[in-house]
């Protein structure tokens, strides 16, 4: 006999609304069916006004990615314009970046060890998510809206002091994060709930064009830092972080080993900040016109932000394409022949955001 | 700055098909209102540093325009051509054309 679930749109599993209508046999899922749009604040409308405003607005998209969000969106008006990024600013920006990238993975895995019921090690990750947030209340002024992105640079500096304690910050962090990739790669409980769960093929990852860790944890090597490098990864060179399997281990091994990357990255970037010229931003001296389009690698996957311009303060048309709009289509075909516990187990290792996907 | 081709509906499937078998990602598919038409742009990865952009101009015509879906060649377009289909009214050609909106929302980036 088969009985008709309603998975959500409030589910303990989810942060946010999102309605799975699953069709069971017994414990088996059969067939699913994803609703999603019940965040849809209509901010597409929305960015059509202040280009100088919207790189706030643009932040409000998501609470984890905020940066993300507004770099790209930065970078997109940016090359409306023909500006020129001051070198300080796009250091700054990518140590941003990295930070963000720290603290969101941190906040996936952590979430998808509550999933499996592992509470110890989810608050010892949201524990060690506090020390990042510090250090972006300690920069910016913020722990999550950071605010610092305009359309031309950004507004706040990170000095040699400030390079100082970030970069004992990351001595910090390196040792909580060997802490926690020994504790989740060892487990054999953890590796035991997850190895074989929720398999998506290469091939499947391929079709599908996912992004991000899901795309990565499937043997496909995308990331945009390494595809089409933006700012500094122009220089420092990513190579992407690659698991084989395609199930919920691989995806979440792969977010624990990008920390180690991040890391690094935010270390490479801090001696540049001496013997750059102080300059935060360039001013623009024309209106946004014509096309353009940017991406970069948001923790989730690629992001992509197009405008267009119309000579006037006001932009004619924005769109973002988030990276849970990209892996959003990957869902329904993995839950289904999956076991109904594993439903909400194997949507959180997409680590969706869904103020993200409905924007 | 960016640059397209501005290409038929008909060319596209062609261009579409040869893309996937040249292994292209599709990005996104962005509608955009330019007045007299509706433009849908295809954006297409083609590998390091390359990527391809296509351009459809679909004239307005009062509601019932119609465009060739590309979800059978790419499925990654479904969620794409039915936000494209909700929010300018165009009828993208076999998928439901409802994703994120509510029935009683009808084509809110469409300027009339």
């Amino acid at each position: 006999m088969r009985t008709v679930v309603q998975f959500g749109p409030q589910h303990p599993v989810w942060i946010e609304p999102i309605r799975l209508k699953l069709t069971l046999d017994g414990e088996v899922v059969k067939d699913a069916e994803l609703e999603a749009g019940y965040v849809h604040r209509g901010l597409e409308k929305k960015f059509e006004w202040d280009y100088n405003k919207a790189a706030y607005l643009s932040e409000r998209v998501c609470g984890i990615c905020t940066q993300h969000h507004s770099t790209c969106y930065c970078l997109a008006v940016e090359g409306t314009m023909g500006l020129e990024l001051p070198g300080r600013a796009a250091i700054i920006r990518t140590i941003m970046l990295e930070l963000e990238r720290l603290h969101s993975h941190l906040l996936a895995i952590g979430l998808t060890l509550e999933a499996i019921g592992f509470e110890n090690l989810f608050m010892q990750c949201f524990k060690d998510r506090e020390l990042v947030l510090d250090v972006f209340e300690r920069t910016t002024g913020n722990r999550v809206l950071h605010g610092i992105n305009i359309v031309g640079g950004v507004t706040r500096n990170i000095g040699p002091e400030m390079a100082k304690e970030i970069s004992g910050f990351c001595d910090a962090m390196e040792k909580r994060c060997h802490e926690l990739e020994r504790m989740v790669a060892n487990s054999h409980t953890i590796r035991q709930r997850m190895q074989g769960v929720g398999v998506m093929s290469q091939k499947l990852a391929e079709d599908l064009c996912v992004v991000g860790p899901v795309a990565r944890g499937s043997n496909v090597p995308y990331d945009v830092r390494a595809v089409a490098p933006y700012l500094l990864y122009k220089e420092l060179k990513v190579t992407p972080v690659v698991e084989k399997d395609g199930d919920c281990w691989a995806r979440t091994m792969v977010r624990v080993r990008e920390l180690f990357q991040s890391i690094d990255i935010i270390r490479q970037c801090l001696p540049l900040v001496d013997g750059v010229p102080e300059d935060l931003f360039t001013k623009p001296k024309s209106m946004p016109e014509g096309e353009n389009f940017a991406r970069v690698e948001a923790p989730r996957g690629e992001l992509f932000y197009y405008v267009r311009g119309k000579k006037s303060k006001e932009l004619d048309r924005v769109k973002i394409r988030t990276s849970t709009y990209a892996n959003g289509i990957g869902i329904v075909p993995l839950i289904k022949g999956a076991h109904m516990a594993d439903v909400g187990f194997i949507t959180i290792t997409f680590d969706p955001c869904i103020g993200c996907f409905d924007r | 700055m960016m640059e397209s081709r501005t290409v038929t509906q008909a060319e596209l499937q062609g261009i579409v098909n040869g893309l996937k078998a040249k292994g292209a990602r599709l990005i996104t598919i962005v509608g955009a209102d330019a007045g007299e038409s509706i433009e849908v742009l295809y954006f297409f990865n083609t590998g390091v540093n390359s990527t391809e952009v296509y351009r459809v101009v679909v004239p307005k015509k009062g509601g019932n325009e119609e465009v060739e879906s590309i979800t059978p060649l790419m499925p990654a377009a479904y969620i794409a051509e039915n936000e494209l289909s909700e929010m300018f009214g165009l009828k993208v050609k076999g998928v439901p054309g409802r994703f994120f909106l509510h029935p009683s929302l009808k084509a809110p980036l469409r300027r009339s």
